[in-house]
């Protein structure tokens, strides 16, 4: 506005001085003593129609009055003058114009009768405007200025007949008199009646002195034409006077700030107006500025320092931090203080690696950046990458995310240097929104980083291995998200918490104290909490509010559906909603007698309140599954106050309530009915809530048991699996009755003595045993114990199925050595091939046959009845094994050859040996059991 | 087979210790040509499968006997993978279509079918139907039941199924009235201690009457039990003596030591306390519907006449609730804060009627 002239404000500074000129020499000067009043504001009398002074009347002007100068005006308000002095120049003008109007309009008429053919022959009946046409036609004759100014006048009358229809007669005479006034008092030049100088940045005018007698003189004349202005101003004369002094009165008790306010406001105003958001002019730009936690800064600004050696190549400042000095931060003054930190906080979030690798890069080369919306995660990263001097190359959401396109970027930012930029700063990439990246791209991102990606070189240098030197910095809301799962273990996360509420007020403050927006802590603190710390959408309701024109008070910040947005709310936050009485809070609420009107009051601790409060914390959650299992096993810790386990009585029928609707939306996908789950958190708040702090654990049980729960069932699985005997059942039954039973029968005592010392009776248990063990195809294995002692365990896990407080019989380490290896022994005894049914028995008769008597058998006769291709292969060990005393080896073909040995068990290769040195020849067969025909084969065949 | 329960049953109708008529009738059944769908019943440990498999060997004879694991893989609808183990020898299959969880109706209607649609190849056989042995039929899903009641009816040429069941009450009527019941009933405690008695005499032991007394009362009538019971008593202490500890069942005694638990206190840290013992038992694998049978018997056992009828009623609901429900944890909590609530009522009228007598 200030640049650019209107065709109006052009030609009058044009001319301007002319027309005074020529008004001078008209009228005769009335030059009189000066006074104490300087009449700059020659527009303020209209301002008693506006409700906002300072702000609106400039534009309003300029419709009015095409050929007031209203540049002046506009450059005059800039300067500083007491306000009080401008209250009186204000009261005096209003009274001159009106005083004025009467005798100027008749001169300019007269003035303009002159012209009044001219002007006839080309417009017609343009009379109510050719006045003000005259003055223009006057100094020059061209036609086109002629024309412009027609359509000025056109342009003109249309603007009054809008604006001013019922007034237009007076309203001209005002205009008329106004430009009269001017002429007299303000100038350009020098003028000859003693005046005072008013200068701006270019120009300079002399305003006019008057003595006290003329003012009284005007004043008089006023005070006469009152009584014939009724039209001028309507009837409401009285009225109007009343509302201006009243302004006016306003104004003088803003005092100071409120003039500084008004300046700043009109410099402020041409630059906010524009496109620029206060989010983006009040970002921080150092990282003083920064509103986040000084513990999430710093952690990032060490891993981007990291980079030094690789970037800078110079050495990493290693900073010997005692762990103390962490802890001392104090997040609500958000510094870290000496001593304030009484509080012994633990440095949250992973620690950083802060080791570098031998390319010198540091082991984390990805930082992950997560949390909330708004919380300046984009502002952090481009902060301490500027801080740490590198320049910034983002990509967010909004650019193409395919691999193609994160390739070129990456490659292109971390192997060139931008070349127009001056500083010639290397590039840290910053890559928002990452949790939006299709999950190829993500991993392309892993590949490129590790280093796994080689160098696409036109020459085939492929064996070049890329070395990432450039910081990346991925900017994330949901850490969980499928895609980011590799990323995730890779990277340096660092956590946003939620930033302090004051301290965010405190910025607020200062926002809106630069921004001349009047509102106080509170408000600001409601509006923190509202919007859950979320800066951004603060800052934007601010600008929101500002826009009014009003102070932004609590009632606004309250009532403004702004920065209500879907939170989600933490698990935790929800359940101590649950267990806790919410404090009242400050919220709008209809006042009893009005309706209509709205009060600021407190909540009161109503039923009706609290159920809402719950069911809204409980909604904006949403997972009502996990929240009731929170409930179910947190509500016994809390304080109840019943003899009786009512009201536990009550909160499990809830339970039950909500366990059978969950249950049918699971089976049934049936979600009509999955909004009554969410009453029954209404109960348990009724149930157990109180005004102490609840103490909450998260719920793990439930985990813990269906992990339980299935490792049992695998357990169970195996056992049934291993059930090599066709009598036993697999079943519940099994699980129910055997197996617990079963652990009292599989542990005999034996004693601690050699196999041979056992008696009879033992022999006989123990081999039941046995029998058992490889009936249900479990064996023992030695384990070695945390303690470095061995022990046997059943695998399966037998003793797996035992409760806390019922002692499982144990027996000694001996006896289960013992039983170990003889059902190692029975069962390579059951594996043995089965030849068919009818050898099968025999063999088995066979065995038991020796082992009662002790005889050798030849098993001969019954092999040679087989046919050759029905024959197998004996596993000699397990018949070694089988019969201690007595050896029953076979040749290749099975033929047995039987051999007395020594009846020691530990002899079991000496059988192998003699075989194999028996016989000049022998063949292995690898691959199991051949059927293949099979015949004698001598070298000199093959030869 | 060496454990005693499986070593010593009988593998014929004619060798069965007890319900002799039935199993004459149940021979005659066999004899005839005519052989209808059997869905045996009766509590666990009756004997149910002893019979299914003495029936099985009196239509195949003993090759009936010769039986393999297998396991059969399918895929259910939502690409799931799921493999369930069967038993089956030439002329009959057995398996647990439960095992397969929610997905038991992919069994019935794949699995089944499959099996049911082929005919015997072996031409020596005596009969010319195959058998299918269905267990544990009352845990079947609604849906797999409703499956199964066709294919019984479509594959009668070359199929018979016989189901086991614990109770009919989980049966749905459609296939109730396609079977001829057999109702096989627990052995009472003289046939049990017969039947120990047999056993210890094939085992050359000497068992006192005193202890066959108390395996059989404690077994309660649970025939698998009690001779489980037996082996273990065997090999914690062999000449027997007539006071000898009978080996309890572990989670019983668990269950046991939980309800003495409810009886003497009833406060919330009690009841969380009790909470994580029913999580153990859960997680053990315990069937969550045996925990509250077990659990109201032992409370009921113990508590006075005025408060038993209470407990009847709301158990009932509470376990009603359960089967529909799927936490059971919350269900058999429920009624445990119940029973406490409703408990220590009862405690405090008793102290006053007291306090008043005194007076």
């Amino acid at each position: 506005m200030a640049d650019f002239l209107t065709p109006e404000e052009e030609y009058e500074l044009m001319y301007g001085e002319e027309l005074e000129m020529m008004n001078d020499f008209e009228e005769p000067e009335n030059v009189a003593a000066p006074i104490a009043s300087t009449q700059k504001t020659t527009v303020r009398n209209d301002n008693t129609l506006l409700s906002s002074p300072a702000l609106s009347q400039i534009s309003r002007d300029e419709r009015h009055i095409p050929f007031t100068p209203s540049n002046n005006i506009h450059k005059n308000k800039k300067t500083s003058t007491p306000f009080l002095e401008k209250l009186k120049a204000v009261d005096d003008e209003f009274d001159k114009i009106k005083s004025k109007n009467i005798d100027a309009l008749n001169e300019i008429q007269n003035f303009g009768m002159k012209r009044k053919r001219k002007l006839e022959d080309l417009f017609g009946d343009i009379y109510d405007i050719e006045a003000e046409d005259a003055f223009f036609k006057k100094p020059k004759t061209e036609e086109e200025k002629d024309m412009e100014t027609i359509e000025k006048i056109i342009e003109a009358r249309k603007v009054f007949d809008l604006y001013l229809n019922p007034l237009k007669n007076s309203e001209f005479d005002r205009l008329e008199a106004l430009h009269k006034f001017k002429k007299d008092n303000i100038s350009k030049t020098i003028p000859r009646y003693p005046f005072m100088t008013l200068s701006s940045l270019d120009d300079r005018y002399y305003v006019r002195f008057h003595s006290e007698d003329f003012e009284n003189k005007k004043l008089t004349e006023i005070e006469a034409h009152n009584l014939n202005a009724g039209k001028f101003f309507g009837n409401h004369t009285e009225q109007l006077w009343q509302e201006a002094n009243q302004i006016i009165l306003k104004n003088v008790q803003g005092s100071s700030q409120m003039r500084q306010l008004a300046q700043e406001n009109s410099a402020n105003h041409q630059n906010t107006s524009g496109a620029s958001l206060w989010v983006e002019k009040y970002c921080p730009k150092k990282y003083i500025d920064l509103l986040s936690d000084e513990s999430t800064n710093r952690s990032l600004l060490q891993w981007i320092k990291l980079w030094d050696k690789a970037v800078f190549n110079r050495e990493p400042v290693k900073k010997n931090t005692k762990p103390g000095e962490l802890s001392n931060f104090n997040r609500r003054t958000g510094r870290f203080e000496q001593n304030g930190g009484w509080i012994k906080r633990k440095f949250r979030g992973n620690m950083l690696n802060t080791e570098l690798d031998e390319n010198g890069v540091p082991v984390q080369k990805i930082a992950l950046l997560v949390g909330r919306p708004g919380l300046g995660k984009t502002t952090l990263a481009h902060v301490i990458a500027k801080h740490a001097g590198y320049e910034v190359r983002e990509m967010n959401a909004s650019d193409d995310r395919n691999v193609d396109s994160f390739r070129q970027i990456l490659e292109s930012c971390t192997q060139m240097k931008s070349v127009l930029n001056r500083e010639n700063r290397p590039n840290c990439i910053v890559l928002d929104e990452i949790d939006g990246a299709p999950l190829p791209s993500v991993e392309f991102l892993i590949r490129f980083v590790s280093g796994q990606i080689s160098e696409k070189s036109k020459k085939g240098k492929n064996n070049k291995k890329f070395v990432l030197k450039r910081p990346i910095i991925c900017i994330c809301n949901d850490l969980y998200g499928a895609n980011l799962r590799t990323l995730r273990q890779i990277a340096f996360v660092v956590n946003f918490q939620s930033i302090d509420n004051a301290r965010l007020a405190e910025r607020l403050i200062h926002i809106s104290y630069r921004e001349h927006v009047k509102t106080d802590m509170t408000a600001m603190l409601s509006l923190a909490e509202k919007t859950g710390g979320d800066i951004r959408s603060c800052i934007s309701v601010i600008q929101f509010f500002s826009n009014t024109k009003k102070a932004l008070t609590l009632f606004d910040v309250l009532k403004s559906n702004v920065g209500q947005k879907d939170q989600h709310k933490t698990l935790f936050n929800v359940w101590s909603s649950i267990f806790q009485i919410q404090r009242p809070k400050k919220v709008l609420k209809q006042s009893s007698n009005d309706q209509q009107k709205q009060i600021i009051g407190m909540t009161d601790m109503s039923i009706r309140t609290r159920m809402m409060y719950v069911l809204e914390m409980v909604n904006s959650c949403g997972e009502y599954e996990k929240l009731g299992q929170g409930v179910f096993e947190n509500f016994l810790k809390q304080k109840i106050q019943d003899t009786n386990l009512t009201s536990i009585v009550e909160a499990s029928k809830w339970f039950c309530f909500n366990d059978l609707i969950q249950h049918k939306i699971n089976t049934q996908q049936n979600y009509i009915i999955y909004p009554y789950l969410q009453f029954a958190f209404v109960c348990w708040h009724f149930c157990f809530s109180s005004m102490a702090y609840p103490q909450i654990t998260y719920p793990q049980k439930q985990y813990e048991v269906s992990q339980k729960i299935s490792t049992s069932k695998q357990i169970f699985e195996c056992i049934k699996k291993g059930i090599v005997s066709n009598g036993v059942r697999a079943g519940h039954e099994l699980l129910i009755d055997t197996i617990s039973l079963l652990k009292n029968i599989i542990c005999p005592e034996i004693r601690s003595v050699s196999m041979h010392l056992l008696t009879p009776n033992e022999k006989i248990d123990l081999h039941h045993t046995v029998q058992i063990y490889a009936d249900f195809g479990v064996s023992l294995i030695q384990m070695q114990a945390a303690d470095g002692t061995y022990l046997y365990r059943s695998e399966p896990d037998i003793d797996h199925f035992s409760f806390t407080g019922i002692p499982n019989k144990q027996i000694s380490y001996w006896s289960k050595q013992i039983i170990a290896q003889e059902v190692q022994v029975e069962k390579m005894r059951r594996a043995r091939p089965k030849v068919g049914i009818e050898n099968l028995k025999i063999i088995e008769e066979k065995t038991k046959k020796a082992e009662k008597a002790k005889e050798i058998l030849s098993p001969t006769s019954e092999n040679k009845a087989l046919p050759n291709h029905l024959q197998r292969l004996m596993p000699i060990i397990a018949k070694e094994k089988l019969l201690p005393s007595t050896l029953v080896c076979k040749d290749f073909f099975g033929r047995a050859m039987s051999k007395e040995s020594t009846s020691d068990n530990s002899s079991v290769h000496d059988p192998f040996k003699n075989i194999l040195v028996r016989s000049p020849i022998w063949f292995k067969f690898k691959e199991g059991f051949n059927n293949a025909v099979r015949k004698d084969v001598t070298f000199s065949d093959l030869l | 087979m060496a454990l005693w329960v499986d070593k010593y049953r009988p593998k014929e109708l004619s060798k069965l210790d007890y319900h002799k008529q039935q199993a004459i009738d149940l021979k005659r059944l066999c004899e005839q040509q005519d052989f209808p769908h059997l869905m045996f019943f009766g509590c666990s440990g009756a004997g149910k499968k002893t019979r299914i498999q003495c029936v099985l060997r009196e239509l195949y004879g003993p090759s009936a006997e010769r039986l393999r694991n297998e396991t059969m893989n399918f895929t259910t609808p939502s690409n799931r993978k799921i493999e369930i183990t069967t038993v089956s020898s030439n002329y009959h299959i057995e398996l647990n279509p439960s095992d397969a969880g929610i997905y038991d109706r992919v069994v019935i209607t794949d699995i089944i079918k499959q099996i049911a649609q082929t005919n015997i190849i072996d031409t020596n056989g005596q009969r010319d139907f195959k058998v299918i042995v269905l267990t544990e039929v009352d845990d079947l899903t609604k849906d797999a039941q409703h499956a199964l009641r066709r294919t019984m009816e479509k594959y009668v040429a070359t199929c018979r199924l016989i189901l086991c069941v614990n109770s009919t009450s989980r049966v749905i009527p459609a296939i109730k009235s396609r079977c001829l019941g057999i109702r096989v009933a627990s052995p009472t405690h003289e046939e049990i201690i017969g039947i120990l008695n047999q056993i210890c005499q094939k085992e050359n032991l000497k068992l006192p009457a005193e202890l066959a007394r108390n395996i059989a009362s404690k077994s309660e009538r649970n025939l698998r039990r009690a001779i489980l019971m037996l082996e273990a008593c065997k090999v914690q202490k062999y000449p027997f003596t007539n006071n000898q500890d009978v080996p309890e069942i572990d989670w019983q005694r668990f269950l046991n030591e939980t309800a003495n638990q409810i009886l003497m206190e009833q406060s919330p840290a009690r009841l969380e306390k009790v909470r994580d013992r029913l999580y153990e038992l859960l997680s053990q694998g315990i069937p969550p519907d045996i925990i509250f049978k077990v659990l109201v018997q032992v409370l009921s056992k113990k508590c006075e006449v005025e408060v038993k009828s209470q407990i009847y009623e709301f158990a009932s609901l509470y376990e009603f609730r359960m089967q529909m429900g799927s936490k059971q944890i919350y269900h058999l909590e429920a009624f445990v804060a119940h029973f406490m609530s409703i408990y220590k009522k009862y405690l405090i009228q008793a102290t006053e009627m007291m306090m008043d007598m005194d007076e």
